[in-house]
């Protein structure tokens, strides 16, 4: 049911500009993010299974630390996944362009580009994935229903594949003595590894994905931490393995061309099978970086229709079209913006001879996602001293017993190194990034000023978080996730609370009185 | 279908394993290092996607 889908193909894309940047030590950059991806995994698992509700980070940001926050979170989310719908697309017709040759009898896709001043446009490359954005909008304002089982075999069939790859490389080329040559004298600079390093968040991300489809979950309790735990440490498995494999196959630099189907590059080195997986991989990649870029259009999506619900956007967004019963509008909006992102991307000058789309949308992708990260761990803070009484299904590990306000909270420790973890990215970004640090920040300042329009037009208090009664409200998701014996202990928790203090206990922003 | 991609990570795993092994044997430490690690990964992976109850 959960699409690994959703997160393997991430791998795809992230291999070839990952190793481009940090080049021998690659494996690393890919540890060093995965570590973090680790924690934030273990957070969501905690958070998503005890606020089961769409909307994710944004949610539980609200829910921590009020409503401009929730919206900061939300922006940032929302900019990831119009970026995830353009570079996914983009990279999806990197691999269907391995095909390109077959086709018009021995052209590449270097012989579809013209120079327009500094600019290397391949143009071709750019019609393609304008089309198949265009594509993703019109089948999500039709609704299309892809069956579980579909995206099920799907995410088999690429499993497999990419188990396939890894072993046969591991035993028929892969060489220890290349690995070390490469770790010992093909070091990248303290900035290229920091850059390396933040842009191997790309191959993590997804989890947010999972969250946002947690109230469409039954038991969610037990089922989400398991499915997200599973998830971080098999996604981290198949970064780190396919990363050593090929700093010990190629040479980084080899990856310079091939930065839109690196993995086809991987399997088309292992001899024997290579001439059959190098094509297969290429075809599976094409579909499972597609899936991938639905999944972008799908969420955020969800995303602006759950921000809309807590007045965080106008209602405008969450409009359902009478006809197809989809959300139209949102679907059509933030397809508009990935296809914009994906011209500018097209059209941004690069090195001589190669397009920068890849590099540019990738640049931008770590601003969002560790922006709402950072505001994740934060409420998780918030609200593990805030909100002891939620039951928490599963809690992240380590953690120090307290006292905050005459209740026994739980402060977690690994949630602290997370939230450094996070912070270090981010900095990383703003001091590497320089599309990132630039169009992020002004994508926030536009969600806010429009908030603040919003929030004047309705005559609500612009940034005051409006008053939620959030005691109902968890017990509504309990009782629909079907969540009985967690309902039963929040209850209690609650009456205990009150009969010991007299006080209504939930302290939250915008807890009514 | 999850107890598939549990097995397939499982037997990854092995064959990682013996790999990581071979390379012992052959004295080739730093790349055992890495495949033990790349098979303990696999383990920890195939056991948490692992359905319950069985």
């Amino acid at each position: 049911m959960w699409g690994y889908a959703a997160v393997g193909a991430d791998i795809y894309t992230a291999l070839g500009i990952i190793t481009l940047a940090a080049l021998g030590l690659a494996p690393l950059a890919f540890l060093a993010a995965g570590i973090v991806f680790a924690l934030v995994g273990l957070c969501y698992a905690e958070l998503a299974s005890a606020y089961p509700l769409a909307g994710g980070g944004q949610y539980f940001t609200l829910r921590g630390l009020g409503d401009l926050s929730g919206l900061v979170a939300g922006a940032a989310l929302v900019l990831d996944y119009t970026i995830d719908i353009s570079l996914f697309t983009v990279v999806a017709f990197g691999y269907f362009n391995y095909f390109l040759p077959w086709i018009t009898f021995g052209h590449h896709i270097s012989d579809f580009t013209t120079t327009i001043g500094p600019i290397h446009l391949a143009w071709l490359w750019l019609v393609e994935s304008l089309a198949g954005i265009l594509v993703l909008i019109w089948l999500n304002v039709r609704g299309i229903k892809v069956s579980t089982n579909f995206n099920e075999i799907i995410g088999t069939i690429a499993i497999v594949a990419q188990t396939v790859i890894v072993l046969a490389g591991f035993i028929l080329v892969w060489k220890p003595e290349l690995v070390a040559n490469e770790f010992l004298f093909d070091r990248p600079s303290l900035s290229q590894f920091a850059f390396g390093s933040s842009l191997a968040i790309i191959a993590f991300v997804g989890l947010e994905t999972i969250s946002q489809v947690a109230q469409e979950t039954r038991r969610p309790a037990t089922i989400i931490p398991r499915t997200s735990i599973g998830l971080v440490i098999s996604v981290l498995l198949f970064a780190m393995a396919f990363s050593v494999l090929a700093v010990g196959l190629v040479h980084p630099t080899e990856f310079r061309g091939h930065e839109g189907d690196p993995v086809a590059l991987i399997a088309s080195k292992i001899p024997v099978i290579g001439i059959v997986a190098a094509p297969l991989t290429a075809a599976i990649g094409a579909l499972i970086v597609f899936i991938s870029a639905n999944s972008g259009v799908v969420s955020s999506s969800r995303l602006s229709y759950s921000m809309s619900q807590f007045d965080l956007l106008p209602a405008w967004f969450s409009r359902v079209s009478k006809r197809f019963a989809t959300p139209a509008r949102a679907v059509v909006v933030f397809g508009g913006v990935a296809l914009l992102q994906t011209i500018f991307a097209f059209f941004t000058p690069g090195q001589p001879g190669k397009s920068a789309a890849i590099d540019v949308l990738a640049d931008l992708y770590a601003f969002g996602a560790t922006t709402g990260y950072l505001l994740v761990f934060i409420s998780l803070f918030v609200l593990r001293l805030k909100d002891p009484f939620t039951p928490r299904p599963y809690k992240m590990p380590l953690n120090i017993r307290m006292t905050y306000k005459g209740n026994q909270v739980w402060f977690p420790v690994l949630g602290l190194l997370g939230f450094l973890g996070v912070l270090f990215f981010l900095i990383m970004v703003i001091l590497t990034h320089q599309y990132a640090r630039i169009i992020g920040p002004l994508w926030v300042i536009a969600a806010v000023l429009l908030f603040m329009v919003y929030r004047r037009k309705r005559g609500l208090p612009m940034f005051k978080t409006l008053p939620r009664d959030w005691e109902t409200a968890t017990k509504k998701v309990l009782l629909e996730a079907e969540e009985f014996k967690s309902l039963e202990e929040y209850e209690a928790a609650l009456s205990e609370h009150r009969a010991r203090t007299g006080e209504p206990g939930i302290d939250l922003p915008g807890t009514q009185r | 279908m999850r107890d598939i991609k549990a097995l397939i990570i499982a037997l990854e795993g092995s064959v990682l394993l013996l790999l990581g092994a071979a390379s012992i044997v052959s004295g080739r430490f730093f790349g055992a290092a890495i495949l033990v690690g790349l098979a303990s990964l696999a383990a920890a992976s195939a056991w948490a996607l692992w359905p319950s109850g069985r």
